[in-house]
C-alpha cells in the first residue's frame, strides 16, 4: 500500500523532461483495469510520445503526455496523465490505493478535471464496477468503450447512448488499435470540460459493510448493462463449454469419469503388465546369471554370498524394477488428465459424490487409482489442497484392492470355491468399498471431527491439447522422487527377508542352506500364530505367508510354494498341489470350519498393510507418525474384522 | 440471501454451487457478472482462491521443470482454481 502523502493533479503538468502543458491547462486522467486497452488508447490519442517517471513523492510510475483536444472553439493543450491499471478503488493493491487517493484528494484543485474510464465492452460488468466508483465522486468522468469488435463477435450489442443515461456520463465507442474514436473522445473530453462537474451519484450510507457497499454498486451495474446491453440468452458457447455441459452433468459426468478411470486402470495394468514380466525375467535371468558368473570367477559359487546377492539384492532390485512401468505409465496418464484440462472436470464431478458420503470430494480420483496400485494412488492424494484430506485419503488407499491381491484372491477362490471364484472375487471389491468408506467415517468423526466442508467452487480451465515435453518433465521427476525415496526400503526388506529364510534354527540345516520350515522365518512366524488363532487360520504356512505379503503381495504365493515345497501353479485357477496342501492346513487350522476361515484369511489379506512400497510412498507424503498409525490402523481391522468373519460363520457354518 | 448480484453469487456458493455453470443456474445472471463477482469477493477476502494441479511437486512450482525462470511458474496447462468460504463470509 501508498502509505506515503501522494501530491495532487496540480503538480503534475511538468517533470524533469520539462513542460507537459501550461500550468493551469487542464489535466485529465485515464483510469481502467489492466487489459482493457487503456494504454494502447494512451499511445493512440497522444501519438506515443509518453514520458514515464514517478509520480511526484512516491515511486508509482505512470506515463505521461499533451494532447490537443477541441475546447473553446480551439484545439487546447491538456495534460493526459495514464494512471496504473485498477480493476476498482478499493484499497486493496498499491496502484488502487494510489488511484484511489488521486482522485478523492481533499483539494478539488488537486484532483483530475476530468477522468477518462477505459470500458472493455465485451466485460462490462468487470469494466462498469470502477465506473461505480468513480461516479461517486463529484466530477466530469468520461467512459471509452473498447474491444466493441469483441463484443460484437460475441452478438454482444451495446446502446451507447443508452448507457450514457444509465451511467451519468457520455460515453465514447474507441478503438485505439486503428485510431477509430480518437477525434470523438476528444470531442467528449472537451465537450465535458466545458459542462460544471457532475455531482456525486446519490447512494446511501453503509457504514462499516464493505459487502452490502459492493453489492450496491454490483446492482448498479447490472441495471445499466441490463439496459443498456443485448446479449443472447445464454453467452455464445466455446466447445470447452460444450463438452462441460456432458462431462459434468450430474447424472452422465460420474459415468465419464468412471468410463475414463476405467480407461487409466486398463492401460496402466494390461500395457504395464509385459513390461514388468520382462523386467523380472532380465533380473531372475540374465543379471542374476551374470551375477552367478562372477561371483564363480572369484571363487564365491554356491556360497551364502551368492544366496544373498542373487536372491536378495538382485531380487530386491529387480522387485522394485518392476513398479517402475506401473507408475511411469500411471504418472503420465494421471498428467495427462490434468495438462488437458478433464481432472479440473473429474474434480467437480467427484465432488458431488463424496459429499453424500461425508468424504472429501477430490479424494475419489487417487481411492480408484488404489485399485490398480496404492502405490501411485498415495502420490495422487496430491489433487488434494488441504493437508488433513491429503492424510486421511492416503490412510484409505490402503484398503483399496489393488490387483496384485488379485491373484491370490484368484488361487484362494479355485481352490475353495471352485463353482463361485468369480463372485468371491467380485465380492471382494465390494468389500475393499465398504472398508473404505467405514474406515473413512470412522476417522472422520474420530480424528478429524472438526474437518469443516469448505464451500468450494471450481473455476474450470479451457481444455487444451497435452503438451509432452510436460508430460515427460513431470512423470520423470515424480517417478526418481518414488524410485529414491522406496529404494532403500524394498530392498532392505526382500533381502531381510532372505536373511530369515537362511537362517537355520535348531540343528537342521547350515546357513543359506536349511529347509524353510526349520528357519527363522518359520520360527517367527510360529511364534506370532497364537495371535491368529481366533481368526481360523492359526497355521504357521498362512502366517508366514502374510509376512512376506507385508513386502509384496505377489509374494503370498510364491512363499506358500517354498513353504509346501510344491511347484508354483502356473495357471492360478487350477492350483493342484498347492491347493490341496493350503486345504488341508486350513482345515486343520479351523477345526473343519473351513469357509469361514478362508473368508477370514481373505479379509485379513485385503485390510492389512499392502506392501513396502506402499508404506515408502506413505512415508514420503505423509510422514512417518501418520504413516505408523495407519499400519496400525490396517493390522487392527484387518484382525477384528478377520475374528468377527471367522467366529460368526463359524457358528453359522 | 437477497440483495444485488454479489450477494446472490456469495448465497449460491454457501448454497453448494461448485462451478460457475452451477452459480449461473442458481442466480440467473451473465457469466461475465458471475466472474466479476468471484474476483471481487476474493479481493474483499470472502473466498480464498488456491490453484491445484496433480502433477506438481510437494515442494512447489520452484522445483518444477515446468516452471518458467522468470516468473517461477507454471509455464502452460490448465490450472484448476478452488475457492473456498473463507471464515469472514460465515
Amino acid at each position: 500500500m501508498t502509505t506515503e502523502p501522494v501530491a495532487g493533479f496540480a503538480s503534475c503538468h511538468s517533470d524533469a523532461a520539462g513542460p507537459l502543458a501550461a500550468a493551469g491547462s487542464p489535466v485529465v486522467a485515464l483510469v481502467g483495469a489492466p487489459n482493457v486497452g487503456k494504454s494502447t488508447l494512451f499511445n493512440s490519442v497522444t501519438g506515443a510520445r509518453r514520458q514515464v517517471g514517478n509520480w511526484p513523492g512516491t515511486t508509482v510510475e505512470v506515463g505521461r503526455a499533451q494532447w490537443t483536444v477541441p475546447l473553446a472553439g480551439g484545439d487546447t493543450p491538456i495534460a493526459l496523465v495514464d494512471l496504473p491499471g485498477a480493476y476498482s478503488l478499493d484499497p486493496v493493491s498499491p496502484d488502487e490505493e494510489f488511484t484511489r487517493a488521486l482522485l478523492r484528494m481533499p483539494d478539488e484543485a488537486d484532483r483530475p478535471d476530468v477522468v477518462i474510464v477505459v470500458a472493455d465492452a465485451s466485460r462490462l460488468a468487470r469494466s462498469l464496477y470502477l465506473v461505480s466508483q468513480v461516479r461517486e465522486i463529484a466530477g466530469r468522468v468520461v467512459v471509452a468503450l473498447t474491444m466493441s469488435d469483441v463484443a460484437a463477435r460475441r452478438e454482444i450489442e451495446v446502446d451507447v447512448e443508452q448507457l450514457r443515461r444509465r451511467l451519468g456520463a457520455l460515453v465514447v465507442r474507441v478503438d485505439p488499435r486503428r485510431g477509430i474514436g480518437d477525434a470523438d473522445l476528444a470531442r467528449a473530453v472537451g465537450e465535458s470540460l466545458e459542462r460544471p462537474p457532475l455531482p456525486a451519484r446519490p447512494r446511501p450510507d453503509f457504514g462499516d459493510d464493505e459487502l452490502a457497499a459492493a453489492d450496491e454498486r454490483f446492482a448498479w451495474v447490472q441495471a445499466a448493462i441490463d439496459a443498456a446491453t443485448v446479449a443472447p440468452d445464454d453467452e455464445p458457447h466455446t466447445w470447452s463449454d460444450r463438452i462441460d455441459r456432458w462431462v459434468t452433468a450430474p447424472w452422465v459426468g460420474p459415468i465419464i469419469f468412471l468410463g475414463v478411470m476405467w480407461l487409466v486402470f486398463q492401460l496402466t495394468t494390461t500395457a504395464a503388465a509385459p513390461l514388468q514380466d520382462a523386467l523380472d525375467a532380465i533380473f531372475s535371468g540374465p543379471v542374476s546369471a551374470a551375477a552367478v558368473a562372477v561371483l564363480g570367477l572369484v571363487g564365491l559359487a554356491g556360497s551364502w554370498v551368492e544366496g544373498f546377492v542373487v536372491d536378495g539384492l538382485i531380487g530386491g532390485v529387480g522387485m522394485l524394477l518392476t513398479f517402475v512401468p506401473l507408475m511411469a505409465i500411471m504418472f503420465a496418464l494421471l498428467a495427462l488428465l490434468e495438462d488437458s484440462g478433464y481432472m479440473a472436470r473429474a474434480a467437480v464431478v467427484t465432488d458431488r459424490t463424496m459429499r453424500l458420503i461425508g468424504l472429501p470430494g477430490r479424494a475419489f480420483l487417487p481411492l480408484i487409482v488404489g485399485f490398480g496400485c496404492n502405490v501411485p494412488a498415495i502420490s495422487a492424494t496430491r489433487v488434494l489442497p488441504d493437508a488433513r484430506h491429503r492424510i486421511l485419503t492416503a490412510l484409505l488407499v490402503p484398503f483399496t484392492s489393488c490387483s496384485a491381491r488379485l491373484a491370490v484372491y484368484v488361487m484362494l477362490a479355485a481352490t475353495f470355491f471352485p463353482d463361485n471364484a468369480g463372485n468371491v472375487v467380485f465380492a471382494m471389491y465390494v468389500i475393499s468399498i465398504v472398508f473404505v468408506v467405514v474406515v473413512g467415517l470412522a476417522l472422520r468423526r474420530t480424528l478429524w471431527r472438526t474437518m469443516g466442508r469448505d464451500a468450494l467452487l471450481l473455476d474450470l480451465p479451457a481444455y487444451q491439447l497435452p503438451h509432452l515435453r510436460i508430460l515427460g518433465v513431470v512423470t520423470w521427476g515424480r517417478l526418481l522422487g518414488f524410485l529414491r525415496t522406496a529404494s532403500g526400503i524394498v530392498v532392505a526388506t526382500v533381502a531381510a527377508v532372505w536373511l530369515l529364510q537362511s537362517i537355520p534354527v535348531g540343528a537342521a540345516g547350515s546357513f543359506a542352506d536349511v529347509p524353510v520350515q526349520d528357519s527363522a522365518y518359520a520360527a517367527g512366524a510360529q511364534a506370532v500364530t497364537p495371535l491368529f488363532a481366533p481368526t481360523g487360520f492359526g497355521n504357521w504356512e498362512a502366517v508366514g505367508a502374510l509376512a512376506v505379503g507385508f513386502v509384496a503381495k505377489e509374494a503370498v504365493i510364491s512363499s506358500w510354494s517354498q513353504t509346501y515345497a510344491v511347484e508354483e501353479p502356473g495357471d492360478l485357477r487350477s492350483p493342484g498341489d498347492l491347493g490341496d496342501a493350503v486345504r488341508a492346513d486350513f482345515d486343520e487350522s479351523s477345526g473343519g470350519h473351513t469357509t469361514p476361515a478362508v473368508w477370514a484369511f481373505l479379509v485379513f489379506l485385503l485390510a492389512y498393510t499392502p506392501c513396502v512400497a506402499t508404506v515408502a510412498t506413505q512415508w514420503r507424503e505423509i510422514g512417518r507418525r501418520w504413516t505408523l498409525f495407519g499400519m496400525g490402523v490396517q493390522l487392527s481391522v484387518a484382525w477384528l474384522v478377520a475374528v468377527a468373519v471367522f467366529q460368526i460363520g463359524r457358528l453359522i457354518s | 440471501m437477497s440483495g444485488g448480484p454479489l450477494r446472490a453469487v456469495l448465497g449460491a456458493v454457501e448454497g453448494g454451487a461448485i462451478t460457475s455453470a452451477d452459480i449461473q443456474r442458481t442466480t440467473g445472471l451473465s457469466m461475465d457478472m458471475i466472474r466479476t463477482s468471484l474476483e471481487q469477493l476474493v479481493r474483499m477476502g470472502y473466498l480464498s482462491a488456491e490453484a491445484m494441479a496433480t502433477a506438481c511437486p510437494p515442494t512447489g512450482c520452484g522445483s518444477c521443470g515446468s516452471a518458467t525462470p522468470q516468473t517461477g511458474t507454471c509455464a502452460t496447462g490448465p490450472v484448476l482454481i478452488g475457492l473456498s468460504r473463507t471464515q469472514r463470509a460465515g
